[in-house]
């Protein structure tokens, strides 16, 4: 469903991620741990591109949603200019691509510099796969650590905003190719409150739907972020350390939420600083160091046989 | 005692010059310069977001410029090297090259005033509406520029009482303005302290009624919220 | 904060009390007589292109502004009957740019106005940047500089030691800045008390921030009638060269063409005498001297030397 291929981040000369790649299977609950620093965070913003990746590729249900990363394409480094003169050179095709890959020798900032061929590899493979990065990120619900709802609408318009405003384009669009369309916009804006009561029934905040989100506490803003995220019936949610700035006696009733979420078979990515929590309801869990993913496993495997040597230490830190 | 009835005298005598030209001239060219400057400074400020690099480059050294010179040294300018430019200007009356000086000055101040109060709106604000998919215009219209309008007006309402001042240094130009009505009769009169404390009056009424005004705008907006 | 809002009501209100009671506003038709004459006279709307004049018209009699008057025939005084008529001589049309006395400079320089009429005299270093046009005669008011001070010193002071241990102020840039140098340099007078304007000046000398104030003997007048006697002339009067005594136009350096032009005019206002009646109307107008005191009827006709 979400795969993550080779992700390099830097910021300016801070290299954040230095390769990682995984694949999250549809229905998968994947936590990932690690200290703060290790890039935990920055791979979990990476997946939707609040982080635009300075390598690598995203691709969410078979489609790209990062601009294509030529080092992970062969065809496209045998068109480039640079091959050309490796070849040249003496070196064989296997020769040639090692090399470019190992030494980082693509202009891909310039394409041009790399001759036509490779420019017209590359848009074939953008043109052929690659989606709108808001359609892409429309099929992923994110919670942040800071709630971030929006302070200048009411609770339920936090809910609705995004379907009216998405549900609305996505029908004139329509209008806009001569499909014949059966929901007017109102309908959009009734269905969008319904399901908005809907949920919020499902968290017990039903009775807060017209209030501003500073009237409400922090485990009652977390939980109406969650269900902000699920108006928009995603298929895979990405949590941010969902938890991290509650006080200890709200984390209890969005961990709950979350867990209920999980157990209904959402696809879920999770950063989380939870222990017990992540050992309970984690398929795979994902130890992060260092920019690269440093052990992956079961929880099992993970937190009771762990074989790197740091995940070994953080976890006698962490699990007292 | 003198000094009353001097006063006095002034005012009985010149009182159309003072209350009518001088206030009118004054609350006109401010409007001018606060409404184009709300305008321009909106372009500035979109411009500063924009991502061609010699746009930002172009709106920047305005800003700079117009921030780090005297607005009395702008006029100059305005009033002598744009009609060199623009040769229309030159039969126009002064009060044109003021107002246009009025509104670069106030369109830098402004642009700063709303980069400062979007960049004051909490980043995550921004980064949960493109987590939910919206377009980067959906969120900015819709998430940011709301909240940042709240930090913006109250900055541009001291904006606008500080236009009120600057437009004095337009009495260089005879525009017609509270100070120009100042150098028209003390000119005559040479009845110069009187004078300066009616000015004075007027300018302190001016702003001291209009800060009245913004402060139950902003008590406004904030029941609003 | 009430106490403030009541204050503030209560001088808002006196304003408007002020502003009603004056609603009949005197339009001073009788002061203006001879100068309306005299501007009546002249032949306006010439057909060679516009004569644009630059003027600082804060400096009566020689430019003022009038209340009563509306519009481009607010500004008034000598220097405005001058370029009346030069626009007349030259048969051009005329606008008058107001602006602040340094702004004339730099109007004339960027070529923003034809030319400067503002009262100025001739100096060394304007002589250097600009076209200097002849002398022009306003009257006695460059030809005698005064000094001016409180009215209990008046008639005390009459020759330039008298002022040793004094404070003599005087307006920066002026012609009186140049005279005061030359005088008192010498002498253990305080000279560094330098105004930008003459009206700061004058509060400095009600004040008694300085002892005494140079002037043009014109301006003088003006100042001594608006202070209700309270100024007055000291007795002492500089002795004036001749090239100070007289008033100049600032043309553009390359406009040598106006320059003739203006010349030519010029010397037929002298020959013809136009420049002591222009002289006694303004200073009729500014409140200075009574029509009668020089030798005007009521309906501002000249009836008498």
């Amino acid at each position: 469903m979400l795969d993550i291929k080779n992700i390099y981040k830097n910021f300016g000369d801070v290299h954040v991620l230095k390769g990682v790649s995984t694949h999250v299977e549809k229905g998968e609950v994947v936590v990932i741990i690690g200290v703060s620093g290790s890039g935990k965070s920055t791979l979990l913003r990476c997946m939707n591109l609040l982080e635009e990746p300075t390598f690598g590729e995203v691709w969410m249900e078979g489609r790209l949603m990062t601009p294509p990363d030529p080092y992970l394409h062969e065809e496209v480094i045998r068109a480039s200019k640079t091959y050309g003169r490796l070849r040249s050179e003496g070196l064989d095709d296997a020769g040639a691509i090692k090399k470019i890959k190992d030494e980082d020798l693509l202009k891909e900032k310039h394409p041009r510099a790399e001759g036509n061929a490779y420019k017209t590899e590359l848009e074939k493979i953008y043109r052929e796969n690659g989606i709108d990065i808001n359609l892409g990120r429309q099929k992923m619900g994110m919670v942040f650590q800071s709630f971030n709802l929006f302070n200048n609408k009411t609770v339920r318009e936090n809910i609705t905003l995004a379907p009216i405003k998405i549900g609305r384009q996505r029908l004139k669009e329509a209008k806009k190719r001569g499909e014949s369309v059966d929901k007017t916009p109102e309908d959009i804006v009734k269905a969008a409150n319904a399901k908005a009561m809907e949920l919020l029934e499902r968290i017990g905040l039903q009775d807060k739907a017209d209030v501003y989100p500073s009237t409400l506490s922090g485990g009652q803003r977390q939980r109406v972020a969650i269900i902000r995220a699920l108006a928009m019936e995603p298929d895979v949610m990405l949590f941010d350390e969902p938890t991290s700035a509650l006080d200890p006696e709200m984390v209890g009733e969005v961990l709950d939420l979350i867990r209920d979420l999980v157990k209904s078979g959402m696809t879920s990515v999770i950063v989380t600083h939870e222990m017990g929590f992540a050992k309970e309801v984690a398929d795979r869990v994902i130890f992060m160091h260092d920019g690269v993913i440093a052990e992956e496993g079961t929880p099992d495997e993970v937190f009771n046989h762990p074989k790197n040597p740091r995940c070994r230490d953080f976890l006698s830190k962490v699990l007292y | 005692m003198t000094f009353i009835t001097n006063v006095a005298y002034i005012m009985t005598k010149y009182w159309r010059t003072f209350l009518l030209q001088g206030i009118g001239y004054t609350l006109l060219l401010s409007l001018i310069a606060v409404s184009g400057g709300a305008f321009f400074g909106s372009l500035m400020a979109l411009a500063k977001r924009s991502r061609l690099k010699l746009l930002r480059a172009v709106v920047n050294i305005i800003v700079e410029v117009v921030r780090g010179t005297p607005v009395l040294l702008q006029l100059y300018i305005g009033v002598f090297v744009f009609p060199m430019i623009v040769p229309a200007l030159s039969s126009l009356p002064y009060i044109y090259s003021v107002s246009i000086v009025l509104i670069i000055n106030s369109s830098a101040y402004v642009s700063e005033i709303i980069r400062s109060g979007i960049e004051a709106v909490d980043a995550g604000q921004m980064e949960a509406a493109r987590s939910l998919g919206l377009t980067q215009r959906t969120a900015m219209v819709s998430i940011v520029l709301p909240q940042a309008v709240k930090n913006i007006l109250p900055a541009l309402g001291n904006e606008f009482i500080m236009v009120v001042k600057e437009t004095s240094l337009a009495s260089t130009f005879f525009v017609g303005e509270l100070m120009t009505s100042y150098l028209k009769v003390k000119g005559y009169t040479y009845l110069t302290m009187e004078c300066l404390v009616i000015v004075g009056v007027l300018y302190f009424a001016l702003t001291y009624i209009l800060s009245k005004l913004l402060k139950v705008l902003e008590r406004r907006m904030k029941a609003h919220a | 904060m009430k106490k403030m809002e009541k204050l503030l009501c209560l001088l808002l209100s006196l304003c408007m009390v002020l502003a009603l009671a004056a609603c009949g506003d005197s339009s001073d038709a009788k002061l203006s007589a001879a100068y309306d004459k005299y501007m009546a006279g002249f032949t306006k709307g010439g057909a060679n292109g516009t004569l644009t004049v630059a003027m600082s018209p804060d400096f009566a009699p020689m430019e003022f502004y009038d209340a009563a008057k509306t519009g481009d025939d607010a500004i008034v005084g000598f220097d405005v009957l001058l370029a009346n008529y030069l626009a007349q001589e030259l048969d051009m049309q005329l606008v008058i740019k107001p602006m602040s006395f340094d702004a004339c400079q730099a109007a004339v320089q960027t070529g923003n106005a034809d030319i400067g009429i503002s009262g100025f005299s001739w100096t060394y270093e304007r002589g250097q940047n600009y076209a200097i046009s002849d002398f022009y005669v306003a009257g006695d008011n460059e030809t005698e500089q005064s000094i001016i001070c409180l009215k209990e010193n008046e008639g005390k002071f009459t020759k330039a030691e008298d002022f040793v241990g004094y404070k003599v102020g005087y307006q920066g840039a002026s012609l009186q800045q140049v005279l005061v140098e030359e005088t008192f340099g010498d002498l253990d007078v305080d000279i560094d008390s330098v105004y930008v304007d003459l009206g700061t000046a004058v509060e400095a000398l009600k004040a008694k921030q300085i002892d005494f104030l140079a002037v043009a003997h014109g301006n003088g007048e003006s100042i001594i009638a608006s202070a209700n006697d309270s100024i007055a002339f000291t007795g002492f009067d500089f002795e004036v060269d001749d090239m100070y005594k007289n008033n100049v136009c600032l043309i553009n350096k390359n406009n040598t063409e106006l320059l003739e032009k203006v010349n030519a005019a010029l010397a037929k206002a002298l020959e013809n005498d136009y420049y002591s009646g222009w002289y006694d109307a303004c200073k009729v107008y500014a409140g200075v001297s009574t029509l009668d005191e020089l030798g005007f009827d009521d309906d501002g006709n000249k009836i008498k030397e």
